[in-house]
Parts: structure tokens; C-alpha cells; sequence
């Protein structure tokens, strides 16, 4: 007994290095990957002034970045309007109809801002000053005025969590506006918050640098023709029957400040014709009763 | 007790300066300067071994709860000021730096050469510890050497900047 206590007399030091090193990595263990996700509530209660402040600080420093970012919005504002009334047919009396300005539209928007945004972790998350009470709900779309930024996974009173493009949960298909075809994957490798990979391309499919990419018409949480990037790198070989791609995002997530959430006024209808889609079990039970 | 309120200052103007400012001012993704480093750097050397831990500690901790960061800066500063106590009991000689009217690492102890390479060393410590933690996998290992060294540079830059506008004062 006597020799253990002279040993820990000894060896304070290292022990107390060791005991507060085995409490800071049980800290990061614990609430660093996810921290956002599950501890939301703990989030908005404790950090929300600290959040405003430092939100703040940041649209100080990105003044002009965010008077850029805004012209570029209202342009593609426009845009939007133009490509909802000319997708809408009149005779559709399903299209909703806004009651300002009497426009046939499929979407609405919502403006947000950004008060908490990291780019550094494996699984980024990005907080919103707009929840349930604006009409956020989950999975709605968000945008900014550069390309994508990501979806809304969970939606408080005030504040919304979105997971990022740069989250490695994240996945979308993309649109080749030069090749007129929608293929692949989109996904993040946790490396450059400027880039992401894309995979699943066919090698025959004919690659080139500079090529843009943008939101398809096959996915259910985003509009058609959002930008995701430009491809900066592509490389395929005999072994592999796949494209090996690096894609350039729109979308500079270390300026991140306005966002718009994109609420599909059709959503209801969409979530009901998907959850009526049956799954294989389902089919081969039906197969069997019949 | 003066000195030691004005280590607690400085350490919390730091920790504000990191957090408010450097923390949201985007170089580039691969720079991410933690000049915070030289309160560790300016505490003389003298000072006892398991207060400093301690004090690492807790200094961590203001610049995770600030910063929203989760134990990742603790870690850091914890580590780094073990792994000073050791590397100074092996390089720095208190009796002859007491002679010279010094109580903590300075260009004047074996020139200025000797000062930036201890400097970088203790801030490319730190930002390794940092880094392995916030990629924490093998594959990012490059990744985080690159990281490492280049944001260590910049925080090295800006600990002279620091140390100039505190001596003008």
C-alpha cells in the first residue's frame, strides 16, 4: 500500500497530465461530432447570446461579401419566378396561387440567417435565427445566393439545424448541364471544405474540366437548377468502370451568412406518393397472399 | 498577485481575440492560427508544474466554451504545456537564465535563431495536438501535418505582432 501511495507521490504530475487530458478528450468525445444535433436544445439555451455575438462579429467583417451575396440573391430570386410561372401550367388548379401578386408558384422562400456554421469538422451542422414558427420544418431545402448549402434536419421555435453539403451524411445527385443527363453521386470527404467528390459516374460518360453542375429534376428536396459546382479534376481508369471526379462548390462556406430555406408548397403530396411506394418485403408478402 | 491578475487578463483578452476574431476570420481552410499559444510562452519558467496544468486547463476550457469547440482546445493546451515542462527541464537552464535577468524564453538567452525554433516548436506542438484531434483518422494524416505547419507559421507571425504592441506599451 505504502509503495503505491510513494508511487502516485512520484508520478503527480504525469497522473494529474493524464487525468485532465482523459477529461478534455471525453469533452470532444462526447459533444464534438454531434454536439449540434443532440445536444440542439442545451445549444439554443446556453450559446444563443454567445451565437448572436459572435454572429454579429461576423456580418461586421462580411459586409461587403454579403451586399455581393445579396444582389446575386435578388437576381436569383428572379430567375425563380420566371422558371415557377413558365413551369406552372395556368389550367393546373392544383399550382398555388400567391395572393400578392397573383403568380402561379410551386415554392416559397423563406430568408434566413446564419449564426452558427463550422466547415472544419468531419459532420459540419449550420444553425438558423428562423424555426417552426417562420415555417421551417424538416427537410426543406436551403440555398444561398451561390449554389446549395444543405437541409433542414431538425426545426425549434426560433432556430433551425441544417445539415451541410460538407456533413458526410450529405448526398445528392447532380444535373451536367452540358451532357443533359442527371448521374452519380455527390459526397464530401471531410478533407477541403472547397470541394466534394463525385462518384458513380460511368467512364464512358464524356467528362470535361469547367463543366457545371446543378440540382436535378429527380430530387425530391431540391428545386431543379440550383448550382452544386464546377468540375476541377476528373480521372478514370481500365480497372474501374467509374469516373473518379472533383467538384468545385458554388457555394464558400466560410462566408456563409444569408440563406434562403425553399418550402415545396407540394411537399405533402410528394411525402404521401413516396411513402405509398412499396418496398421489396412488401412486394414479395403480396406476391405470396395473392 | 498583480502578476498573476495580469496573466489572467491577458489569458481572457487572448481567448477573446482567438475566438471573436481569428476564429471567424477565414484566411484559408489550412490556416487556423492559435496565437494564445504565447501565454504559455510568456509564463516564467519557474512557476509551478502543477498550477500551470491546471491554469492550461481551464484557459482550454474558456476558449471551447467561447468558441463552441468541445474540449479540443483543452486538450491541446493541457498537452502542450506537459510537453513544455519537459522540454524545458532539457534545454533551458534556469540558474543561467536568472543571470541574465530572465524568468521566461526571450531572443536574448541564445539569440534570436534559438528563440523562433523553440517558439515554432512549442506552437507546432500545440496545432498537431489540435489537428489530430479535430480530423482524428489516419487517412487525414498529411492533411494534418500541412495544417499544422502552415498554421503554426501565421501563429508564430502573430505572436511577434502581440509581443511587439505589448512592449510598445
Amino acid at each position: 500500500m505504502l509503495v503505491i501511495f510513494r508511487w502516485i507521490r512520484n508520478q503527480a504530475h504525469p497522473l494529474l497530465f493524464v487525468l485532465l487530458l482523459i477529461s478534455a478528450t471525453t469533452q470532444i468525445f462526447r459533444y464534438h461530432f454531434y454536439q449540434h444535433s443532440i445536444y440542439f436544445g442545451q445549444v439554443l439555451g446556453a450559446h444563443r447570446k454567445i451565437d448572436q455575438l459572435r454572429a454579429d462579429v461576423k456580418a461586421y467583417f462580411n459586409l461587403k461579401q454579403v451586399n455581393q451575396q445579396l444582389i446575386a440573391e435578388n437576381t436569383l430570386l428572379k430567375q425563380q419566378l420566371n422558371w415557377n410561372l413558365t413551369y406552372n401550367s395556368p389550367k393546373r388548379d392544383s399550382a398555388y396561387q400567391d395572393e400578392k401578386t397573383g403568380n402561379l408558384v410551386k415554392y416559397d422562400y423563406i430568408q434566413a440567417r446564419v449564426i452558427r456554421n463550422s466547415v472544419q469538422n468531419q459532420n459540419n451542422f449550420i444553425i438558423l435565427d428562423r424555426g417552426f414558427k417562420d415555417g421551417i420544418k424538416r427537410h426543406m431545402s436551403v440555398v444561398s445566393p451561390m449554389g446549395i448549402v444543405g437541409v433542414v434536419v431538425e426545426s425549434a421555435e426560433h432556430y433551425s439545424l441544417v445539415m451541410s453539403v460538407l456533413n458526410s451524411k450529405f448526398e445528392i445527385t447532380p444535373y451536367f448541364y452540358d451532357l443533359k443527363t442527371s448521374q452519380g453521386v455527390i459526397s464530401w470527404n471531410g478533407e477541403d471544405p472547397t470541394t466534394v467528390d463525385l462518384e458513380e459516374v460511368n467512364r464512358f460518360v464524356k467528362v470535361k474540366n469547367g463543366m457545371k453542375l446543378f440540382t436535378s429534376n429527380y430530387s425530391l428536396l431540391f428545386p431543379a437548377g440550383i448550382p452544386i459546382g464546377t468540375i476541377i479534376s476528373s480521372s478514370s481508369n481500365l480497372k474501374s468502370n467509374f469516373h473518379k471526379i472533383k467538384v468545385k462548390l458554388a457555394t464558400d462556406f466560410g462566408q456563409l451568412d444569408v440563406v434562403t430555406v425553399i418550402k415545396n408548397i407540394h411537399q405533402k403530396e410528394l411525402d404521401a406518393l413516396n411513402n405509398a411506394i412499396p418496398t421489396s418485403n412488401e412486394e414479395n408478402n403480396n406476391d405470396r397472399n395473392n | 498577485m498583480i502578476e498573476i491578475t495580469r496573466y489572467i487578463l491577458s489569458a481572457l483578452l487572448l481567448a477573446i481575440v482567438q475566438t471573436f476574431i481569428l476564429q471567424e476570420v477565414n484566411i484559408a481552410w489550412w490556416i487556423k492560427p492559435m496565437p494564445y499559444v504565447m501565454l504559455f510562452l510568456s509564463i516564467p519558467i519557474s512557476v509551478n508544474k502543477y498550477g500551470i496544468l491546471i491554469g492550461a486547463f481551464f484557459f482550454g476550457m474558456t476558449i471551447d466554451a467561447l468558441g463552441g469547440s468541445m474540449g479540443m482546445h483543452t486538450a491541446a493546451c493541457v498537452s502542450v504545456v506537459y510537453i513544455k515542462y519537459h522540454i524545458d527541464n532539457y534545454f533551458l537552464d534556469e540558474n543561467s537564465m536568472q543571470l541574465q535577468g530572465l524568468s521566461s524564453i526571450h531572443e536574448d538567452y541564445k539569440g534570436w535563431q534559438w528563440y523562433y525554433v523553440y517558439v515554432f516548436s512549442i506552437a507546432l506542438i500545440h496545432h498537431l495536438i489540435f489537428f489530430t484531434f479535430d480530423y482524428f483518422r489516419w487517412s487525414a494524416l498529411f492533411t494534418i501535418l500541412w495544417v499544422s505547419i502552415a498554421s503554426a507559421c501565421v501563429s508564430v507571425f502573430f505572436i511577434q505582432i502581440f509581443r511587439i504592441l505589448m512592449s510598445k506599451r
